[in-house]
């Protein structure tokens, strides 16, 4: 780690998930172990193999949003949304022209896809198809939706990393920062379930028909969900000079990819822990100042061991006493939000002492053998957490936080 | 900190006009144009009738291992880095790939195939898709695919970012070399055209109406009508520049100075100003320096218009007659993969000392301050500016410099 590179800390936070709207709501929800699963009501399931997922049903587009949105995807909503949210925790739109030097990074899977099926199904000739979403097939749409809104003159992007989006968009925003192209990057990652998703995700095997459970011995896969976060990230010392809170830093980040196969993780997780290991040296961190992983956690039987065998390769025996913890159990998996959620609650894991449970847990695994914090949330004093996220493809992604005030020397 | 420099060292174009390097260089520098009436899909219900399609490719010949399913994305991808990585000279059984980063940029990805994954559902209902299409089906397929065959399993990034993709893709390269972070980037990106982007294009009014190849109007052109869209592939390998001549390695050029900008709701002259003159600053040079603008323009009525007013004005701080050129009427708007094949051409055009006729211009159109060749232009090139642009507003530009 180059010591002239700039420190990036965190400055404003967005949720908008299955188990809460809003970051508090969501934070409440996930720490008492809700869970966000139901039956899917926005499509009928009946001939898919699996009906229930994390739908959000309660979001509506704040008012003063629903003018710029248009008829855009639910998608994008739910990323504008949060956005929204954490622009305003960060005290930024009181600051007129913070445009001027700000950024947008998002990530997606599926972006807008929800509605180019209309648009697919006029072109194959099918009945009641107005060919809506036309645009959406360029994901780009969304970053410009959210530049509209917030006159944002530095780069506004859209990255695809699958679901390792929500962590690759603070990766690679964080480079927009080190490079000096922008002092306050809005980054998320978003996605909503549609048939296009549904369709195409039960046919990949990865499923689980009642709920997710992680690291339990009988799990038997994930559950799709929907949603966004966003998580603004902002030159150290341009947050100090305008008096902007400051929720953590961002003490190292890392996106690679495992060369290895399009849905099955490289043997004993190496993939992943070369991510980690790529983050803890772009952060110059000893592993050991690891105080807790948030997993990536999906629930499937290849992840939870593989990613299990990946910490301990990264952490040897350190690995044990580092408290992890799924919240896909109560989330579902929210696709391209994911990494971005679990960043929040990294952050808020830090700020509260709180480690939110890993649930739906019963039966050991002896593969999966670490101390996973099981049903209950637990009291932790945390000032250093990693959050691990992968996605189809190969692609991983990792985000460490620690505590706003430390440093290296003292972590 | 000394900031590094970064060498381009490999180039693998693929696009209508050719495949490789030299067959790329000479039909932009001969003006052969790739454009044609369209045949591989049905275009009666469009009013547009021109692409410039890659046609009859074989990937076979540039697949490390045998596939029995790649999107024709996947396809032109896999032959640009095959194409880049031997025109780099670099050995594939030996480099440092934890090293060596992948930056891969696409605006519509394999929608192909996700288009024809979620026929089957309309057609017959979720029971009867076919899973071994989906994950063929998503933005980052192709990248991740590249990565698994060529071991590449270092930093990996697939932007999703519209036109100007791979632009970015390129631009995050170039920081991440020029801070340190790493010695060596394949950069670059792809897109294809099928009858689903080609229809909507169309319905947006952005295609030309030109029916013949013959009545093809250039960009910049007085008479223009809209675009031509095109399939491409660019990989571009970067070096950080002292290990490029340590090793031997050919130097087409020196990335020496990038610029992102947005301007919400669309590209506008002085958002485009923006960008190139921090592109220019940022290779300590100032706009007098540019020999050659490798222009975003592509035939489009207001885009067109917006680009030419900026190089107009830049012109006019540089105190010179400014030459643009684009190639958007020999290999089609290529929409993400265009900043990369933008950057291919700067190369071939550095190297032959030649600007060439823009293609399809008939009667330019006036700016002051700005050439746009009906006639090649001979001399040498030692800075090169690139622009790519997003409909949308975003806005890369690049120096590069002999």
């Amino acid at each position: 780690m180059s010591s002239s590179q700039p420190r990036i800390v965190v400055t404003g936070m967005g949720a908008v998930t299955p188990i809460g709207i809003g970051v508090e709501n969501f934070w409440t929800a996930v720490c008492r172990g809700d869970q966000g699963i139901r039956d899917v009501a926005r499509f009928d399931t009946k001939d898919f193999p699996f009906s229930r997922g994390g739908e959000i049903r309660e979001f509506a587009l704040p008012r003063g949003l629903r003018d710029i949105a248009g008829d855009t995807d639910i998608a994008n909503q739910f990323m504008l949304a949060a956005a929204e949210e954490a622009v305003a925790d960060a005290s930024l739109a009181s600051t007129d022209s913070f445009g001027k030097s700000a950024g947008v990074v998002l990530s997606t899977n599926f972006g807008g896809y929800g509605t180019a099926e209309d648009y697919f199904a006029m072109l194959q000739g099918r009945p009641n198809s107005g060919g809506r979403g036309f645009r959406e097939l360029s994901f780009q749409v969304c970053s410009d939706l959210l530049a509209r809104c917030w006159k944002i003159e530095g780069p506004s992007v859209v990255l695809s990393l699958s679901c390792s989006s929500g962590s690759a968009a603070i990766a690679a925003g964080a480079w927009f920062i080190r490079a000096g192209r922008a002092k306050v990057v809005i980054t998320g990652g978003y996605d909503a379930l549609s048939r296009f998703a549904w369709s195409g995700l039960s046919a990949l095997r990865t499923m689980a028909k009642d709920s997710v459970r992680p690291f339990d011995l009988n799990r038997s896969g994930t559950i799709f969900s929907e949603g966004a976060g966003a998580v603004i990230i902002e030159e150290r010392d341009h947050a100090l000079a305008r008096g902007a809170k400051i929720h953590a830093e961002l003490a190292g980040c890392g996106m690679n990819n495992n060369a290895y196969h399009m849905t099955a993780p490289a043997k004993e997780g190496a993939g992943s822990a070369a991510a980690m290991r790529m983050a803890l040296a772009d952060g110059g961190l000893d592993p050991a100042s690891v105080d807790h992983v948030n997993a990536h956690g999906t629930g499937t039987k290849p992840n939870d061991v593989t990613e299990t065998q990946a910490i301990k390769a990264v952490f040897g025996e350190h690995a044990r006493k580092i408290p992890v913890t799924a919240i896909k159990s109560s989330t579902g998996h929210m696709m391209g939000a994911a990494g971005s959620i679990e960043a929040i609650a990294s952050i808020l894991s830090i700020r509260d002492g709180v480690i939110p449970p890993t649930i739906n847990f019963l039966t050991p695994d002896p593969e999966c053998d670490l101390d996973y914090v099981l049903n209950e949330k637990r009291a932790a004093n945390l000032t250093t957490v990693l959050s691990n996220s992968a996605g189809i493809g190969g692609c991983n992604a990792v985000v460490i936080f620690r505590k706003h005030g430390r440093s290296n020397a003292e972590a | 900190m000394q900031k590094r420099r970064i060498a381009i060292t490999g180039l693998g174009p693929l696009a209508a006009t050719g495949t490789g390097r030299d067959d790329f260089g000479k039909a932009v520098l001969s003006g052969r144009t790739g454009v044609k009436p369209v045949s591989l899909f049905d275009v009666s219900a469009s009013r547009a009738k021109l692409a410039a399609l890659v046609e009859n490719f074989d990937v076979g010949p540039y697949l490390p291992s045998p596939k029995t399913y790649l999107d024709r994305h996947s396809e032109l991808a896999f032959g640009a880095m095959s194409l880049a990585l031997k025109d780099s000279g670099i050995d594939p059984a030996n480099f440092d790939r934890s090293d060596a980063g992948l930056f891969f940029g696409t605006a519509y990805g394999n929608m192909e195939t996700a288009r024809l994954f979620f026929s089957d559902f309309l057609e017959k209902g979720p029971r009867f898709v076919k899973p071994v299409l989906f994950p063929h089906a998503y933005s980052n397929t192709t990248a991740s695919l590249l990565a698994m065959d060529y071991g590449l399993s270092g930093y990996h990034v697939n932007f999703s970012s519209g036109w100007v993709s791979s632009a970015l893709a390129m631009l995050q390269a170039y920081d991440m070399i020029r801070h340190g972070r790493l010695n060596l980037a394949f950069t670059g990106g792809c897109d294809i055209v099928n009858q689903a982007l080609f229809a909507g294009l169309d319905r947006e009014r952005r295609l030309g109406t030109a029916s013949a190849v013959e009545s093809l109007r250039g960009p910049y052109d007085a008479n223009r009508s809209g675009f031509v869209p095109g399939d491409g592939a660019a990989i571009v390998v970067l070096e950080e520049y002292g290990r490029a001549v340590a090793r031997g390695a050919h130097i087409a050029g020196e990335l020496a100075g990038c610029s992102v900008v947005n301007s919400p709701g669309g590209p506008t002259a002085p958002a485009s100003l923006r960008a190139m003159s921090s592109a220019i600053a940022e290779a300590d040079l100032g706009p007098g320096d540019i020999d050659l603008v490798v222009g975003h323009a592509s035939g489009d009525k207001a885009i067109d218009a917006v680009e030419l007013e900026a190089i107009s004005s830049l012109a006019k701080e540089a105190g010179r007659t400014l030459t643009a050129f684009s190639i958007k009427t020999i290999v089609g708007e290529t929409t993400g993969a265009a900043g990369a094949l933008q950057v291919c051409t700067a190369a071939a055009l550095i190297s032959a000392g030649l600007i060439p006729a823009i293609y399809g211009l008939r009667t330019p159109e006036a700016a002051a301050g700005v050439l746009l060749p009906t006639e090649p232009v001979a001399g040498p090139i030692r800075a090169v500016l690139v622009n790519s642009m997003d409909p949308g507003g975003s806005i890369v530009s690049f120096v590069i410099k002999s």
